[in-house]
C-alpha cells in the first residue's frame, strides 16, 4: 500500500492510510510527481468571512505552490519550503487540517528538517493525540536533537502517557542544553512529583521560581511537593503566593509561524485567544503587530485599550480608546467604552462630554443615557439627572433600574410623593426588586407605617437573604412594636450575615433583654465581650444583666462586680459607677452599694438632670440600697 | 477560523478505519448496560427554555434522584424540569416547545419493582406527580434526598434558578412543601445540595452550592474570539455565596453559613460531596466550582469548617490551575481504605482525580490513571464511581455535554449543538483506568447534552443502574447487565427505631479470608444536581469466589465502629447502628 509505513503509531497510520486514499484519488487527476515522496492531499479551507490580507496571502501561497508544481522536474527541497511555507500559514489561522497535511508533505520532502515535524507534533499535542504528537517530536529530536522545545514538549508528552522516567531523562538533556531555563526546572518537578521525588520536585520548583518569579503558578505544585515533603512551613510560603502566571520557553520555530499573520484582524483574533488564555503580554505584542499591519484599525485601538486596561495602565488606555473613536467616530461602542472608563477613573466631566456625543449619534441609547444621568447625579446636577432618567423611561417604561434611580434622585430633590409613586410602579413591573422592597419599607417606616414597613422589609430578606439592613431595620421595627422575640431573631440574622459590630450585638442583647430571654442575653453578652473586649457598652450591660436580672440562675452578683469595677476603674463615668453599685448589692454590700450610688446621684444633678427619668431611677435605687433591697430590672425603669 | 474541510475528513479516516479494523468496536454486545428507558415506561423530558437569548440557566440544568419515597424496598425517580426563562419571554417563544403537559413541573415516577403488599411486580415506571402533592413548577436545577426529619421517609430538596424548595415526605405517599416553616427557601442559584449531619447530633443538616449571581437584569452578551454569540463563561459574572444550613431538629433549619466559617467564600458551586476526608470521624464538605478553586471544607468539629482545599492539594490541578468543575464523587478507587476524589471538567480541560494518601490530603493523579487524555475534548457534568462489571474495582462513568457552541457548527441547522457521547471507564486496578466507551454499546454512542447522573440498583439485582438525565432531552435509565452470579454484598445502613434513616457519609469495610480492602462509601450526594441510591453494592471480586457471607465494619459518622458478622452474600442486608459489635 503506498505510503502505509511500519512502526508509526495508530493515528499516524490512519493519517498514512488517509494519505493513500488522497494519492490514489490524486493519481486520478493526473498530477505526478518525479522522484518525490508520495504525498498527502492538502484541503481547501474555506475561506468565506476572512479578512481580505489574509485571504489574498493564503490565496497567494497556494498559488506559488501551485506554480512549482506544475513544474516537471521540481526540486522536493523547494517543493518541501513551499509545503512549509503553505503550513505554517495555514497553522497560524488555525486551520489544523490543512496545516497537518502541508507540514506532513515538508516534513517527507526535506526528511532532515526539524522544524515541521516539530510543528506537526504541537498541533496534534494540542488536540492530545499524544501518539501522534510524541512521532513528530521524535522525528523532529532526531532531525535536531538540540532544540530545547522539542525535547521539552516530548518530555511533556511523555509524563503525559504516563511515563515519568523517558520524560525526566528529556528534562535532563534539555536542562544540559540550557541550564537557567525556568520551563526545564518546573517540568523536571512535574516529572520528579510524579515519581514521588517531593524533595528533589521541590527544589526545581524554586529554582524555576527564582529564574521566572512571574510564573506565580508554579507556587501551588511547590507547596504540594513541600508538603508531600514535610516541610509546612515552606508549603505555607509557597500557597500564599500562589497564582495564575504560567511559565514559559523560548521557541523561536512557533514564533516564526506567529510572524506569517499578514491580517490585522487575524492578529486581533490570536490576541483575543491569548487574552481568554490569560497571556495578556502575548496579547499585546499581537495588538502592537496588528496596529504595525493597520495603523488606522480602530478596532486593534479598542484591543489595545483593553490589554493596557487589564494591565492597570489606564491613562494609556484612554489614549487608546480615544484613538479607537477619533478612527471610527461613529461608532456608539467605542465611545461609550471610553466613557465608562473615564467614568471608573473619576473624570466624570470627560465622561458625560463623551457621553453626551454618544447620545447625538444615538439618542435611544438607554444604556448611555442612564451612565449619564448616574453621573449627573453625583455631580448632585439632580434635575437634570431626573430629565434624563425620565427621557429613558419614556423609551422604556419597563426599566426597573433607570426608575429606581430615579426615585432616589427625586427624594434627594425633596419630591418626596412623586418619589413614592415612581416606587410604586417599580414594585408594580418588579415585585421581586429586592432594593425597591428596602426602599419601600425605609418610606413606610419614615412615615409610621411600621406594619407595612416590617412587610416590605421582609419581602425585601425573602428576595435577598444577603441583605443585612434588611434585617437589622426589622430587629428595630420589631423591637419599637415591643415584639422583641421577632428583634432578636432578626438581629440573630443579621449577625450571621455581618459584618460583625459591637452594636448589633448590643441590639440583639437589648431585644433578649426587654424580651425576658435573660439567659440568652448574657450568653450573647458574653460572647460580645469576648469578640470586642475593649468596648464598654457591653461590658456595662453584660455587668448590670449579672447583677440585677430578675433570675437566679441568671445572676452573678461577683462577676458583675469584677467587670464593673475595672470599667469605673478604665473610664469613671456615672454609668459605670450605677452598675458597680448594682453589683455590690446584689453581693449585699449595702452600705457600699448606697454610699457609690449617693454620688451617682449627685452627679447626675450636677451635671443638671438633664435625664429626669435617669435621676428618679438613681434616687429610687439609692432607697432600696438603703433599705437592704438589691436592684432588680432597672432597664424596664426607663 | 476553523478547518471546514474537518467534518469530510474525519468521515474518510472514520470509513477508512471500519474497512482496515472491522474487528475493533464490539457490535452485538454483551454491553454493560442496556437502555430501557421505553420499556419501563419512564417517558420525560427536559425543556430548558430556550428562546435565542442564550440565558445562562439554560445550559446548566437539570439532574433527578433515584430514591425509595414509599419505602416499598425499590427505588423511585425524581425528574427535575426546567421552564421558560427570560421576563417578558412567553412558552410560544421557545426554540424547542416543551414535551410535557403545561404547566411544566418536575416529575416523580413509582417503581413497580416491587407491588403493593411485597409481592414481586416488574420494572416499570408510573407517574405518580398529581398524587403525591409535589407541585414543583419553579426552573429547576438539581435534587438532594434526605430524611431530614428522621421519620423514616426520605424528603427531597430541590434546587433552582429561583426559591429552592423542601418537600417534606409525610409517609402515605404524598408530600408537602415545608420550605418556608424550615427556612430553606434560598433564593439564590442553587444547583448541587446535600443532606449530610455534620454536627453529628442525628439530624441531617443541609449544604447547599450556589452558582452564579445571576439574574435576567445582569445578563450579558458573550461573544466567541471569532464574534459569534455563545454562552457566557461563569468569570463573566460574580460567584454566589454557599449556604449551610444546620437542622435544629424540630422541623427547623438555621442558616449557619457565617458562623460556620463559610460567610465569606464565594464561588461558582455546581457539585457537592460529602465524607469524612481527612479520617477524624466528622463529615466534611467538598464543594466543586466552575472555574475557581474548589473548596474542602474541613469539619473542625465545633460546628464551624475550614477550607483546607489548597492545602489538601484538592483546589487546582496538578499544575495549579484552577478547572472548571462541575460533577464530582468519592470513593475509594484505588483500594488502600480512603477516599478519593475524581470530577468533571470543561473541554480542553482534564477530568481530575485526586488521590488521598490516607489522611486527607490529595495528589492529582489524573494522568497517572489514564483519565487525562479520554476526557480532554469533552465538557463532563455528572459522574460516579461504581462497580459496573462486578470485579471488585471502582469504575467511572461520566456524562458529558458541551456549554459553550463548539466552533465552525452551523446553527441555522441545530440551534442547539451542544451535545456528546458519555464515557464509561473501566478500572484495571494497580491505579490505571482505561476508556471503554466504544466498547459499551449503544448507551455511550448516543449523543445528548448530559447534565445529572444518579447512580442506584432500581432492579434490585446486585448491580448499578444509571439514570441519566439530558438537557434539553429524554431522561434515560441505563440498566447494569453485570454478571450478577459473581460474589457482592448489598448493604442499606441504618440507626434502626430509633433514627430510622439511611445514615450518609457512614463508610463500609467488607471483610472475608483473602479480601483486598473494600470500602465503600454511603452517600446520596455527588455526581451533578442528582441523588443517589444510599444503599451500596460491594462486589467481591475473584478472591470472593465461593465465599457465602461476609463480616463488615461499619465506621458510623462521628468515627464509632461496628463490626456485623455472617453478612450474607448476593442479596441486601440492612446494618442497624447498635446491632452490631463495637469495634475498636
Amino acid at each position: 500500500m503506498i505510503g502505509v509505513q511500519a512502526g508509526l503509531p495508530p493515528r499516524a497510520r490512519a493519517a498514512e492510510a488517509q494519505v493513500a486514499l488522497a494519492v490514489l484519488l490524486a493519481a486520478f487527476s493526473a498530477v505526478a510527481f518525479a522522484e518525490l515522496p508520495p504525498l498527502v492531499e492538502v484541503p481547501r479551507p474555506q475561506l468565506q468571512g476572512v479578512e481580505p490580507a489574509v485571504e489574498q496571502q493564503l490565496t497567494e501561497v497556494r498559488g506559488r505552490l501551485e506554480e512549482l508544481r506544475a513544474r516537471p522536474d521540481v526540486d522536493p527541497r523547494e517543493l518541501g519550503a513551499r509545503f512549509a511555507e503553505m503550513g505554517q500559514i495555514y497553522l497560524v489561522y488555525d486551520l489544523t487540517d490543512a496545516a497537518a497535511a502541508a507540514l506532513e508533505n515538508a516534513s517527507r520532502l526535506q526528511p532532515g528538517e526539524h522544524r515541521w515535524p516539530y510543528l506537526l507534533g504541537t498541533l496534534h499535542e494540542h488536540d492530545r493525540r499524544l501518539a501522534d504528537a510524541a512521532h513528530w517530536y521524535e522525528a523532529a529530536k532526531a532531525a535536531n536533537p538540540t532544540y530545547l522545545p522539542t525535547l521539552l514538549r516530548l518530555g511533556d508528552v511523555r509524563l503525559l502517557e504516563g511515563d515519568p522516567v523517558t520524560a525526566r531523562a528529556l528534562y535532563q538533556q534539555a536542562l544540559a542544553l540550557a541550564p537557567d531555563d525556568a520551563y526545564t526546572h518546573a517540568a523536571l518537578g512535574r516529572a520528579a512529583a510524579r515519581e514521588r521525588r517531593h524533595a528533589e520536585a521541590a527544589r526545581h520548583f524554586e529554582r524555576a521560581l527564582e529564574l521566572d518569579p512571574q510564573a506565580t503558578s508554579l507556587h501551588y505544585p511547590a507547596a504540594q511537593a513541600y508538603r508531600a515533603a514535610g516541610e509546612e512551613e515552606a508549603m505555607r510560603r509557597h500557597l500564599d503566593s500562589s497564582g495564575s502566571g504560567r511559565v514559559r520557553f523560548a521557541d523561536p520555530v512557533a514564533e516564526e509561524v506567529q510572524r506569517q499573520v499578514r491580517g490585522a484582524g487575524a492578529e486581533l483574533l490570536l490576541a483575543r485567544m491569548a487574552m481568554r488564555e490569560g497571556a495578556v503580554d502575548v496579547a499585546e505584542t499581537r495588538v502592537r503587530r496588528a496596529l504595525e499591519l493597520d495603523p488606522t484599525n480602530p478596532s486593534a485601538y479598542n484591543n489595545l485599550a483593553v490589554v493596557l486596561e487589564a494591565t492597570g495602565r489606564t491613562d494609556e488606555a484612554v489614549e487608546a480608546y480615544s484613538e479607537a473613536a477619533r478612527l471610527d467616530p461613529d461608532s456608539v461602542g467605542r465611545r461609550f467604552t471610553l466613557a465608562r472608563l473615564l467614568e471608573r477613573l473619576g473624570r466624570d466631566e470627560e465622561a458625560a462630554g463623551h457621553l453626551r456625543q454618544v447620545l447625538r449619534l444615538a439618542p435611544d441609547f438607554a444604556e448611555g443615557r442612564t451612565e449619564l444621568a448616574r453621573i449627573l447625579t453625583r455631580q448632585g446636577r439632580l434635575e437634570e439627572a431626573a430629565l434624563e432618567y425620565r427621557e429613558v423611561l419614556a423609551a422604556d417604561a419597563r426599566a426597573t433600574t433607570t426608575r429606581f434611580e430615579l426615585v432616589e434622585v427625586l427624594e434627594r430633590l425633596g419630591a418626596a410623593a412623586e418619589a413614592r409613586r415612581e416606587l410604586e410602579l417599580v414594585l408594580e413591573g418588579a415585585p421581586r426588586f429586592a432594593p425597591a422592597q428596602f426602599k419601600m419599607g425605609s418610606v413606610l417606616a419614615e412615615a409610621g407605617d411600621y406594619a407595612g414597613a416590617i412587610e416590605r422589609f421582609e419581602r425585601a430578606a425573602d428576595i435577598d437573604p444577603d441583605l443585612v439592613e434588611a434585617h437589622q431595620n426589622l430587629a428595630i421595627l420589631h423591637g419599637r412594636r415591643g415584639d422583641f422575640a421577632a428583634a432578636a431573631r432578626h438581629q440573630e440574622r443579621a449577625i450571621d450575615l455581618g459584618p460583625e459590630t459591637a452594636e448589633a450585638r448590643l441590639t440583639l442583647a437589648t431585644a433578649r433583654i426587654l424580651g425576658g430571654e435573660l439567659e440568652a442575653a448574657r450568653r450573647g453578652l458574653e460572647e460580645a465581650l469576648a469578640l470586642h473586649p475593649s468596648d464598654p457598652r457591653i461590658a456595662d450591660t453584660l455587668a448590670r444583666v449579672l447583677a440585677a436580672a430578675p433570675d437566679d440562675a441568671v445572676r452573678d452578683g461577683a462577676a458583675a462586680a469584677e467587670i464593673a469595677s475595672k470599667l469605673l476603674e478604665a473610664a469613671p463615668s456615672a454609668q459605670h459607677a450605677e452598675t458597680l453599685a448594682m453589683a455590690l448589692a446584689e453581693l449585699g454590700r449595702y452600705a457600699e452599694a448606697a454610699k457609690l450610688q449617693e454620688r451617682v446621684v449627685a452627679g447626675i444633678e450636677s451635671s443638671g438632670g438633664e435625664a429626669p427619668g435617669l435621676l428618679d431611677g438613681a434616687r429610687r435605687r439609692l432607697e432600696q440600697y438603703r433599705r437592704g433591697e438589691p436592684a432588680r430590672a432597672p432597664w424596664l425603669e426607663r | 477560523m476553523r478547518d471546514g474541510s474537518r467534518v469530510r475528513l474525519g468521515g474518510v479516516a472514520a470509513l477508512l478505519a471500519c474497512l482496515l479494523s472491522s474487528t475493533s468496536v464490539a457490535e452485538n454486545g454483551p454491553f454493560p448496560f442496556t437502555d430501557v428507558t421505553e420499556e419501563v415506561g419512564l417517558r420525560f423530558r427536559h425543556f430548558n427554555g430556550m428562546s435565542g437569548r442564550l440565558y445562562y440557566p439554560e445550559v446548566v440544568g437539570s439532574g433527578g434522584a433515584l430514591f425509595d419515597y414509599d419505602g416499598d424496598g425499590d427505588l423511585d425517580v425524581y425528574l427535575v424540569q426546567g421552564g421558560m426563562l427570560g421576563p417578558d419571554r412567553t412558552i410560544a417563544d421557545a426554540i424547542f416547545p416543551p414535551e410535557e403537559p403545561l404547566p411544566l413541573r418536575d416529575r416523580l415516577y413509582r417503581n413497580e419493582l416491587i407491588a403493593p403488599g411485597g409481592r414481586g411486580g416488574r420494572l416499570r415506571f408510573t407517574d405518580v406527580t398529581a398524587a403525591s402533592g409535589i407541585d414543583a413548577q419553579e426552573y429547576g436545577m438539581g435534587v438532594a434526598a434526605g430524611d431530614y426529619d428522621n421519620d423514616g421517609h426520605v424528603d427531597l430538596y430541590v434546587t433552582n434558578f429561583g426559591p429552592n424548595q423542601l418537600w417534606r415526605n409525610r409517609g402515605d405517599g404524598t408530600f408537602e412543601d415545608v420550605t418556608q416553616q424550615a427556612g430553606v427557601g434560598d433564593p439564590r442559584w442553587s444547583v448541587s445540595a446535600s443532606f449530610v449531619d455534620y454536627d453529628g447530633d442525628g439530624f441531617l443538616d443541609l449544604a447547599v452550592a450556589n452558582y452564579l449571581d445571576y439574574s435576567y437584569g445582569v445578563h450579558k452578551a458573550c461573544l466567541t474570539e471569532r464574534g459569534e454569540r455563545d454562552y457566557c463563561l461563569p468569570n463573566a459574572y460574580r460567584p454566589a455565596l454557599h449556604r449551610l444550613y444546620r437542622n435544629q431538629g424540630d422541623g427547623t433549619f438555621r442558616d449557619v453559613s457565617v458562623a460556620a466559617g463559610w460567610g465569606e467564600a464565594r464561588g461558582n458551586g455546581l457539585g457537592i460531596a460529602t465524607a469524612d476526608f481527612d479520617g477524624d470521624g466528622d463529615l466534611d464538605i467538598y464543594v466543586a466550582n466552575d472555574l475557581m478553586p474548589n473548596f474542602l471544607w474541613i469539619n473542625q468539629g465545633d460546628g464551624t469548617f475550614v477550607d483546607e482545599g489548597l492545602m489538601r492539594g484538592a483546589a487546582l490541578d496538578a499544575n495549579g490551575k484552577a478547572l472548571a468543575s462541575m460533577g464530582i464523587d468519592a470513593g475509594d478507587f484505588d483500594r488502600d481504605g480512603d477516599l478519593d476524589l475524581f470530577m468533571t471538567h470543561f473541554t480542553r480541560e482534564t477530568n481530575t482525580l485526586y488521590v488521598n494518601d490516607g489522611q486527607g490530603f490529595f495528589h492529582d493523579g489524573t494522568e497517572e490513571a489514564g483519565l487525562g487524555t479520554p476526557s480532554w475534548i469533552h465538557t463532563g457534568f455528572g459522574t460516579g464511581f461504581l462497580d459496573y462489571d462486578l470485579d471488585g474495582w471502582l469504575d467511572l462513568l461520566v456524562v458529558n455535554g458541551f456549554v459553550t457552541f463548539p466552533p465552525g457548527v452551523d446553527r441555522s441547522e441545530n440551534a442547539y449543538p451542544l451535545d456528546e457521547p458519555n464515557q464509561l471507564f473501566r478500572n484495571l486496578g494497580g491505579g490505571r483506568f482505561r476508556d471503554v466507551s466504544a466498547e459499551a454499546g449503544p448507551a455511550f454512542t448516543v449523543s445528548a447534552v448530559s447534565r445529572g447522573a444518579a447512580f442506584g440498583d432500581v432492579d434490585n439485582d446486585g448491580d448499578t443502574d444509571v439514570l441519566l438525565t439530558n438537557n434539553n432531552g429524554p431522561a434515560r435509565l441505563l440498566r447494569g447487565e453485570a454478571d450478577t452470579t459473581r460474589p457482592w454484598v448489598g448493604l442499606r445502613v441504618t440507626g434502626g427505631a430509633g433514627l430510622p434513616r439511611d445514615l450518609l457519609g457512614a463508610e463500609v469495610t467488607v471483610r472475608f479470608p483473602g479480601a483486598p480492602t473494600l470500602v465503600r462509601l454511603v452517600r446520596s450526594d455527588g455526581s451533578y444536581a442528582s441523588a443517589n441510591d444510599p444503599r451500596v453494592v460491594v462486589a467481591l471480586g475473584e478472591a470472593g469466589a465461593g465465599i457465602g457471607e461476609v463480616e463488615v465494619e461499619v465506621k458510623w459518622p462521628g468515627g464509632k465502629r461496628e463490626v456485623f458478622t455472617a453478612v450474607p452474600v448476593r442479596r441486601y442486608t440492612t446494618l442497624i447502628a447498635g446491632e452490631g459489635k463495637a469495634s475498636p
